[in-house]
């Protein structure tokens, strides 16, 4: 139903692009409204592809990718409003961002492995060619490395597939790539892989997913790629919609490996919390505020892979919401540093001071968003991060001594952003030239995304009560598996 | 005086061939009329005829005829299908590049119908002399073909390079048709496929002479070792005249290759180890040396030695329950790619004679955005990003190679492919960053309509990969 609207916008216009991403939203909300508080997918639609190799188009909607596309389909708009006065190359920039929109969202629908494999390559062709085209700097050297990184992980992960689907074949003679039938296979012990062979398969899957998070040491294409895209923000924010690593460990990579995960587990919880720990120290010494905020992403990226990795309803439920949370409170922090950027021509947050003197409403929003990400209570960052650690806590595979490390995360999160909103906000005024108010419209917009932080970080039920059954029906099924 | 016993001829078996080799004949007669300057309607002539035989080929009769010389089968209809519309394709783009630069001659597209009755000779031999002469046939034409530039010297230099070496490939396939020969005492493949030699001085003989014949055609497909002359040939020859080349030539061969692989049956184990070690090979060496290259034919021509290995890969993988799907597949998807990416360098090269390389690319987004577009399909596809066909070629080849049980291979595979990403990935991102100042290139009629062709197969044949089979069956 949702699936693919935006791809059918062939049209180049600007207006055209607002439309379908917001026809696109308006589906979702009602996707939303109509969802039940069930296990399993809804709104399923499944067309065969190839049949002699038993491909699918297979869509499917549940409380966890339900989320996915609500995001995807709101930051879209919110890219289109970040461009809004890019003048160089618009219809390309639109049409771009549209095929980028619509084949995440695919990725995040589909439910058949191979179709998700060929939205989730997909993702990478629209993103690349925005940076090479709109992109200052090395914009083709950093467009190159945000190509080819993710695509090495994920030729691994095409083989896996290869080799999961086919073993499925040798042992109960159904060539299928439907993740439903796969997972169950594994479920209910018709389909039993080696040891070594179940790591080595997991091995591919989790490569791939590891560099498009992504987390420690797999991150290096990602800040160089922001470092190198246009100062408004727009191409972050359809970056930052690219959370399918995270979304394709849990989705695909635990319950057809249940065992090899567990077995990972701890190194993979170890992997994390150096994200955490290392992506804050170098956020803390960086002057760009974008790459500040690319660092900061990835450092929200290690919680959810403690939540996912402690396969417990609370660290699953509270990577979910972190996953949200990163893309609400960092898009609105690109969108400030971009409206920063566009007045003053400048990035580095040597160049402002005072802010807060000449637009004091604006620096009100701006404190709000970076409590968020910071993770003060009342707000959405503290209930994910809190629900990740609290699972990573109770996971016998993780335990207590992760958290430890964890929350020294959050407390250089706070360092390092609040040295920021300092050094840019607090201060005296310049004589000229001071940092005037953002348009009503942009403080509108930044207005809505934080009404959207109060109300996650005050009743998180509202996506809890439609995640809840389907992340508890994954949860369990891990554990049935992992005895 | 015992009469001479002539065998019976089935002529609705080779019917394509016939039309062919018939039309062909009658073009070189015909050409003799059609002034200079009006070359194009040689050209026409050509293509009619290609489009004939294509049409022809789900009228034809499966059957094996000439005695045992020549067969016909579905998977033989499929493979003539690609060869011919490549033929098509490659008569569009030489009549537009061709009378651009001011080379076009009417030879040329009766030397390239001649090389395609090779390449169905090839693709339906049933006989080892079969094989050799379609192998000779599409060779020679090809030689001409290459150094049919006259007075350019990178034409005539490479027209040289690829005689001699061919001339060095066909004397090992004749040594091993020999030994074969003489060790069974047949040239039918069915023949031969009953009386392998099962002990003794004949047994090795039996597979020296496979191994020869191997190699004869590993020189055709460029597969490494025999590789070396493809990118001075690629890199040398006029565009479209390489693009017909690195299209026809590998189908056909790699056809001639499945043939021979077949026919060991169960005994193909005694060669398989070496063929999968040239297989990775094949694929790496091509993938990591692409890397280094500036000039865009000779990228392309690593690459599509790359894609041999894969194509090797797939036809050893497909010994078992999986057909021949993966390997054929393969060849549609390269064959569809190749056109694409060679008739886009084809156009921008223009009327000029240089040597295209990476920087020509840079900014070509801001002047000509379809013919980007089209270039971005063919490095895409190359490099196996869905939805393209390359995708599902690869992904064919990798599951049918995982599922023979050579898992390693499958993993060495996506090894390959994640390093060939790089190469295409840098002139896929070339053409969409920088400006240029060099002219918007012009597209003529045939050569858009070729290209839009091909752009359009390598989605659709991606998206609904059936629809070869078809294309090819329709009508039957």
């Amino acid at each position: 139903m949702i699936s693919l609207t935006a791809a059918s916008a062939r049209s180049l216009q600007r207006t055209i692009a607002w439309i379908v991403s917001i026809a696109n939203a308006a589906l979702v909300v009602y996707a939303l409204t109509a969802m039940q508080p069930l296990g399993g997918y809804q709104f399923v639609e499944s067309v065969e592809w190839l049949s002699d190799i038993g491909l699918k188009y297979a869509v499917g909607l549940d409380g966890i990718n339900v989320w996915m596309v609500v995001l995807a389909t709101l930051l879209t708009p919110l890219a289109l409003f970040a461009a809004r006065n890019e003048s160089t190359h618009q219809k390309s920039f639109h049409a771009l961002i549209l095929v980028l929109s619509a084949s995440l969202i695919g990725a995040f629908v589909a439910t058949d492995l191979l179709l998700f494999y060929v939205f989730f390559e997909l993702t990478l062709v629209p993103t690349a060619v925005l940076i090479a085209t709109h992109g200052s700097g090395d914009a083709k050297a950093a467009a190159i490395k945000f190509f080819v990184y993710p695509f090495i992980g994920s030729v691994f992960m095409l083989a896996s597939i290869a080799g999961l689907v086919i073993n499925h074949y040798q042992q109960t003679g159904l060539m299928t790539f439907d993740s439903v039938i796969l997972s169950g296979a594994v479920l209910n012990g018709t389909l039993v892989l080696d040891q070594n062979l179940e790591r080595a398969l997991f091995a591919g899957f989790f490569l791939a997913f590891a560099i498009k998070t992504p987390i420690w040491p797999f991150h290096t294409w990602m800040p160089q790629a922001q470092a190198s895209t246009p100062s408004n923000g727009s191409v972050d924010i359809a970056g930052i919609l690219l959370k399918i690593g995270a979304y394709g460990m849990l989705r695909f990579a635990l319950p057809f490996f249940p065992h090899a995960a567990v077995w990972a587990a701890p190194a993979i919880g170890v992997l994390a919390v150096i994200s955490i720990l290392y992506s804050a120290v170098i956020a803390f010494g960086q002057k760009d505020m974008k790459v500040l905020l690319s660092y900061a992403t990835i450092s929200h990226l290690g919680f959810v892979m403690l939540g996912i990795y402690s396969q417990t309803v609370e660290g699953v439920t509270g990577a979910l919401i972190t996953m949200i949370n990163s893309g609400l409170t960092t898009g609105a922090l690109f969108l400030i540093v971009g409206i920063l950027a566009a007045q003053r021509g400048s990035r580095n947050r040597d160049d402002f001071s005072g802010v807060w003197l000449t637009a004091p409403t604006f620096g009100t929003l701006t404190l709000i968003t970076v409590f968020a990400s910071i993770g003060v209570p009342g707000l959405n960052g503290f209930v994910g991060e809190f629900l990740s650690m609290q699972g990573a806590w109770l996971a016998p595979q993780l335990g207590y001594s992760y958290v430890v490390f964890a929350v020294i995360g959050i407390v250089l999160s706070a360092a390092y952003l609040l040295r920021m909103y300092r050094g840019v906000f607090m201060g005296a005024a310049p004589e000229e030239n001071a940092i005037h108010e953002p348009s009503t419209g942009e403080l509108a917009v930044l207005g809505l995304l934080i009404v959207a932080m109060i109300v996650i970080g005050l009743y998180p039920n509202i996506i809890t009560s439609i995640s809840n059954a389907s992340v508890t029906d994954l949860v369990n099924s891990l554990n049935a598996n992992s005895q | 005086m015992a009469q001479i016993a002539l065998p019976s001829i089935d002529y609705m078996v080779i019917l394509q061939i016939l039309i062919i080799f018939g039309s062909a004949t009658a073009l070189l007669l015909i050409d003799l009329f059609i002034p200079a300057n009006q070359k194009k309607i040689t050209a026409l002539l050509a293509l009619g005829a290609t489009i004939g035989a294509l049409v022809a080929g789900p009228y034809s009769n499966s059957g094996v005829t000439m005695a045992n010389a020549v067969a016909f089968g579905s998977s033989t209809l499929i493979v003539n299908s690609i060869i011919l519309f490549a033929t098509a394709i490659s008569i569009l783009f030489a009549s537009d590049a061709m009378h651009k630069q001011g080379i076009e001659r009417g030879e040329t597209y009766v030397l390239m119908l001649l090389a395609t009755g090779g390449m169905l000779l090839l693709a339906q031999g049933a006989s080892l002399i079969t094989l050799f002469l379609g192998l000779e046939l599409l060779s020679i034409a090809l030689y001409i073909l290459t150094a049919i530039a006259y007075p350019r010297i990178a034409s005539e230099e490479a027209g040289l390079k690829y005689l001699i070496i061919g001339a060095f490939g066909a004397g090992f396939l004749v040594f091993g048709i020999a030994l074969t020969f003489g060790a069974t005492g047949s040239l039918v493949l069915s023949e031969i496929a009953t009386r392998i030699p099962v002990t003794g001085i004949e047994r090795s003989l039996f597979f020296t002479g496979i191994g020869l014949m191997l190699v004869g055609f590993g020189y055709k497909v460029s597969l490494v070792p025999f590789h070396m002359w493809t990118p001075d040939v690629y890199q040398g020859a006029p565009t479209s005249i390489t693009s017909f080349m690195a299209v026809g030539s590998k189908v056909a061969g790699f056809i001639a290759i499945i043939a021979l692989v077949q026919m060991l049956g169960a005994e193909a184990q005694v060669i398989t180890p070496v063929l999968m070690g040239i297989a990775v090979l094949t694929m790496l060496v091509g993938s990591i040396v692409a890397i280094n290259q500036t000039s865009l034919k000779r990228m392309l021509a690593y690459s599509s030695i790359s894609h041999a290995g894969f194509v090797l890969l797939g036809v050893l993988g497909s010994t078992q329950a999986t057909g021949l799907r993966a390997p054929i597949f393969y060849l549609a998807a390269y064959t569809l790619t190749n056109l694409a990416a060679f008739g886009v360098i084809m156009v921008l090269e223009g009327s000029e004679e240089r040597d295209l390389t990476l920087a020509d690319l840079t900014g070509l987004w801001t002047r000509n955005p379809w013919l980007t577009g089209i270039m971005a399909l063919a490095l895409l596809s190359l490099a196996g990003v869905p939805p393209t066909v390359g995708f599902l070629g690869k992904f064919l080849v990798i599951s049918a190679v995982w599922q023979s049980g050579y898992m390693w291979m499958a993993i060495i595979a996506a090894f390959a492919s994640a390093f060939a990403a790089f190469f295409y990935v840098r002139a896929l991102l070339s053409m969409f960053s920088g400006t240029t100042d060099r002219p918007r290139m012009t597209l003529d009629a045939r050569s858009s309509l070729a290209l839009l062709i091909v752009a359009v197969g390598i989605i659709a044949v991606g998206l609904m990969p059936w629809s070869i089979n078809a294309i090819a069956l329709a009508g039957s």
